[in-house]
């Protein structure tokens, strides 16, 4: 199975080869890390979001 | 390279310009001094060492074709096409100069610059070592229309220098065939064409123009080396295999104070450096002073045009020149009157001068060259951007990683309250959001294996009316301090401190969004501990029940359903008809199963028909057993009317079999029959109904206390007694963990007899990473935006 790296967006395998999946190598990995460690990512809500109603479109999918 | 016509062809090379240096005699004793070894590698040399002397003579302009033939016998023989080694009486020797250059070590036109400006070979070790290396070797030369011959045996001349004339007037050249000793290279004197075509195709790359020829008549193989493009076309098939950057490598060439530079390079998506560097055509393995010359412009030209375009805006410091060179081959040339060499092989150029003299004119023609490209000057810097923060990334991994075994485990986050368990397989921990909840998980946990770090999310208020979410500094790292099993290139889920993690956060969208986040972040950068089964998902309650004082926590819908169906069956008086007279109050249990159980029936059927439509018809059914299918049109009209106000009835139609009943519900229409046959479909729902109407008549009065609601249908009868069961209670959908107190959240999340824990698959993570990239939209950080378009810019040159 393959799919697009979260970082470069090449695609990238999901099989157990692949000792850095999701990412196609360790470069994106770490990169990812860096960003990780560096507190870079957030999620992005709107007016909308903020009103505390359930966010049932994620919950369905992870539950 | 075609005789420079301009230079006479003899231009003073004649016996006077060789210099005598040293005798020969030293060379077989210790050939490995001369030749660095005796084994396969020594052997190879030899006919460098004589492929150099030709090259040279190209080097002046005068030869353009070398071949280089593998005989039968073991032989080897190298011939040119240039002027030939001179043979005259050389003054000092009183013998042939061919003669002297043969026989004499450190003999040969490059000890005097003025011949050849520039030279090769191996150090000036000279033809005369490859002669005393031979069993056997013969000359020939030809030279203003005459031919020369002479043979040596392990470097002792057997013949006189013979001269004839040449059976091709206009031949010139020399040509050298030798015999490796065998008594010399006691390990192989066979000599492989796998080996040298390596280094004749490098000279063939150096030499732009040059032609070198290798057969070898054992397999009758024959390939020509010939590149009009020289150290590009080096750079161009080095990259066969790899994605490049930039179309074309980039090609610098200049000469200052009589040394020549010349660099060809390009950079590719690949993580490793290629830096091939040649001083007169030898390669110098260990650098040098050219190398670090090309290295610093390469570095400054990089960061100042990164600078200049404000490309390094969020970079803490300046890339480096590992970083820079990532991906890159390249290849430099040098050529220098009077090179020094250092280092253990003498393949480190040391002239001080190269170096500024390189890094000068490398960094002029760079500059230059990014200024024109800005788009693979953009790539360039993007991708020592990616290199750099790999780097710094794995540096940081590994920190964490050394830090922790420093202090043998003692290096945990001040904010966990650890467990008492050491057997990790008999641990939890969990990551709650928020400090108040942290708190209470805190008092209300088992302390003996439940461990607890409470975690902050924070609000970045992006715009006006957007809030960003994310995790706030160092959250990461402390979960990783706290999970124990390192990160990066030194994970290792063995270490983990905890086989359950359990994510337990708010049922908001504040609390989906950090989970989102941990999510994204363990399948991303702990993969193991997923797939090893070890992430969870606490469920805490869903709904808070409040009667006066008393509150209760409810998990979901299903639940709090049977808590208020428990709830009717204790407080709702069901009175039949008009009258007073109750339902026994011990079936009214049983009839709610049954209510519940004909509304569901209902529900499942209402794709098809519309749920009122068809309690009606069930209805008028139930209770008009002998009317016709007219009749039985009306009473289903009318009764449609009475108690679906919300549905407008187009058509109520008696047919043979049944009823053709057309509905509108907000413009939405739906036409079905009804019939005895259909509800033979639907016997459980038929039966139900049967059950339910042999127990009560419709209208049913439901009361509680004091309150009364009159029930004309049987899932209205459900609601309203629900509706009844409800009142006094507060119903809250639960907003936060922070409000339970300990004992509640110990008793409802954290409790293993209790507690639903959802175990995080990796299929399930593989949405919420889909779901955090589309979160994650247009908020990012500028550089990640800029990261971002700049991989899409690598994509677009891939393509």
């Amino acid at each position: 199975m393959t799919r697009k790296c979260p970082q470069c967006k090449k695609p990238a395998s999901l099989d157990v080869d692949n000792d850095h999946r999701p990412f196609c190598s360790e470069r994106c990995q770490l990169i990812d890390l860096g960003s990780w460690l560096d507190g870079d990512y957030t999620i992005s809500g709107d007016k909308a979001d903020t009103d505390g109603a359930p966010d049932r479109r994620n919950q369905n999918l992870l539950e | 390279m075609e005789p420079d016509k301009n230079v006479d062809p003899d231009s003073g090379y004649t016996s006077s310009s060789i210099q005598v240096l040293e005798g020969l005699e030293a060379v077989r004793k210790r050939p490995s001094m001369y030749i660095g070894n005796t084994g396969p590698r020594g052997l190879h040399h030899l006919v460098y060492e004589v492929v150099d002397n030709s090259i040279d003579e190209a080097l002046a302009g005068f030869a353009s074709k070398i071949v280089v033939t593998l005989h039968d016998d073991g032989s080897c023989s190298v011939s040119d096409d240039g002027r030939g080694i001179p043979t005259d009486i050389h003054p000092g020797e009183g013998i042939p100069a061919a003669q002297v250059v043969m026989t004499v070590l450190h003999a040969g036109g490059k000890f005097d610059s003025d011949t050849y400006k520039v030279s090769g070979g191996l150090h000036g070790v000279g033809v005369s070592c490859v002669n005393a290396l031979s069993s056997r070797l013969d000359l020939q030369i030809w030279r203003n229309g005459t031919e020369f011959t002479q043979r040596y045996a392990i470097g002792v001349p057997q013949t006189e220098l013979v001269s004839k004339t040449a059976t091709d007037p206009d031949r010139r050249g020399t040509r050298v065939r030798f015999w490796p000793d065998a008594t010399i290279f006691t390990e192989t004197v066979d000599l492989q064409s796998e080996i040298l075509t390596k280094r004749l195709r490098e000279l063939a790359y150096l030499n732009p123009g040059l032609c070198i020829q290798l057969i070898d008549e054992r397999t009758e193989d024959e390939e020509e080396f010939c590149y009009e493009g020289g150290i590009v076309s080096f750079v161009n098939d080095l990259n066969t295999a790899r994605t490049v950057l930039h179309e074309a490598p980039v090609f610098v060439k200049g000469e200052r104070d009589g040394i020549q530079v010349e660099i060809a390079l390009q950079w590719t998506t690949a993580y490793n450096e290629t830096l091939s560097s040649f001083v007169n055509n030898i390669n110098t393995i260990e650098g040098g002073t050219h190398v670090s010359g090309l290295k610093a412009a390469l570095t400054r030209t990089v960061n100042s045009y990164a600078q200049a375009n404000g490309l390094l805006k969020q970079q803490k410091e300046n890339l480096s020149g590992d970083d820079v060179r990532e991906g890159l081959t390249a290849v430099l040339s040098v050529r220098i009157p009077e090179p020094q060499f250092e280092g253990q092989t003498k393949t480190k150029l040391g002239n001080s001068e190269v170096k500024g003299l390189t890094e000068g004119i490398a960094g002029e023609e760079l500059s230059a060259f990014f200024e024109e490209n800005p788009a693979v000057a953009k790539a360039i810097v993007g991708k020592a951007l990616d290199a750099s923060r790999a780097r710094d990334a794995a540096r940081r991994a590994r920190e964490m990683a050394r830090r922790k075994s420093g202090l043998e485990g003692g290096d945990l986050p001040g904010k966990l309250a650890d467990c008492q368990e050491k057997d990790a397989s008999k641990c939890e921990l969990y990551l709650v959001e928020g400090d108040s909840a942290g708190g209470s998980a805190k008092q209300g946990r088992d302390r003996v294996y439940q461990a607890i770090l409470p975690l902050r999310g924070k609000i970045l208020n992006v715009e006006k009316a957007r809030f960003d979410k994310m995790l706030a500094n160092n959250e990461v790292r402390t979960i990783i301090s706290a999970l124990g099993c390192g990160i990066g290139p030194d994970f290792n889920v063995e270490k983990l401190r905890y086989h359950r993690v359990i994510i337990m956060t708010d049922a908001d969208v504040d609390g989906s969004h950090i989970r989102t986040l941990l999510l994204t972040f363990f399948y991303r950068q702990m993969r193991k501990l997923v797939e090893g089964g070890h992430l969870y998902i606490a469920q805490p309650p869903l709904y808070r029940v409040k009667r006066g004082k008393s509150s209760q926590y409810i998990k979901d819908e299903k639940a709090m359903t049977a808590f208020f169906l428990k709830q009717a069956k204790k407080g709702v008086k069901l009175l039949k008809g008009d009258d007073e007279e109750e339902v026994e109050q011990g079936i009214v249990g049983e009839l709610m199963m049954d209510l519940t159980d004909y509304k569901n029936r209902l529900g499942r059927l209402s794709r098809r028909y519309p749920s009122e439509v068809l309690d009606a018809y069930l209805w008028a059914a139930a209770n008009n057993a002998d009317a016709t299918m007219t009749e039985l049109a009306d009473i289903v009209r009318l009764r449609l009317i009475t108690v679906a106000p919300e549905l407008h009835v187009r058509a109520v139609e008696g047919e043979d079999t049944g009823l053709s009943v057309v509905v509108d519900r907000g413009g939405e229409e739906s036409a079905v029959f009804l019939s005895t046959a259909m509800l033979e479909e639907h016997t459980g729902l038929r039966d139900v109904h049967a059950r339910l109407s042999a127990t009560m008549t419709l209208p049913v009065r439901a009361r509680s206390g004091n309150a009364e609601r009159i029930c004309e249908t049987w899932p209205d009868l459900l609601a309203q007694m629900m509706d009844l069961a409800q009142r006094g209670y507060d119903v809250q959908r639960y907003k936060g963990l922070g409000e339970m107190n300990p004992d509640q959240l110990w008793e409802t999340t954290m409790e293993p007899a209790n507690r639903t824990l959802q175990q995080v698959l990796v299929e399930d993570i593989l949405e919420a990473d889909t779901i955090f990239t589309i979160l994650m939209g247009d908020a990012v950080e500028p550089r990640r935006d800029f990261i971002h378009k700049n991989a899409l810019s690598v994509r677009n040159l891939d393509v």
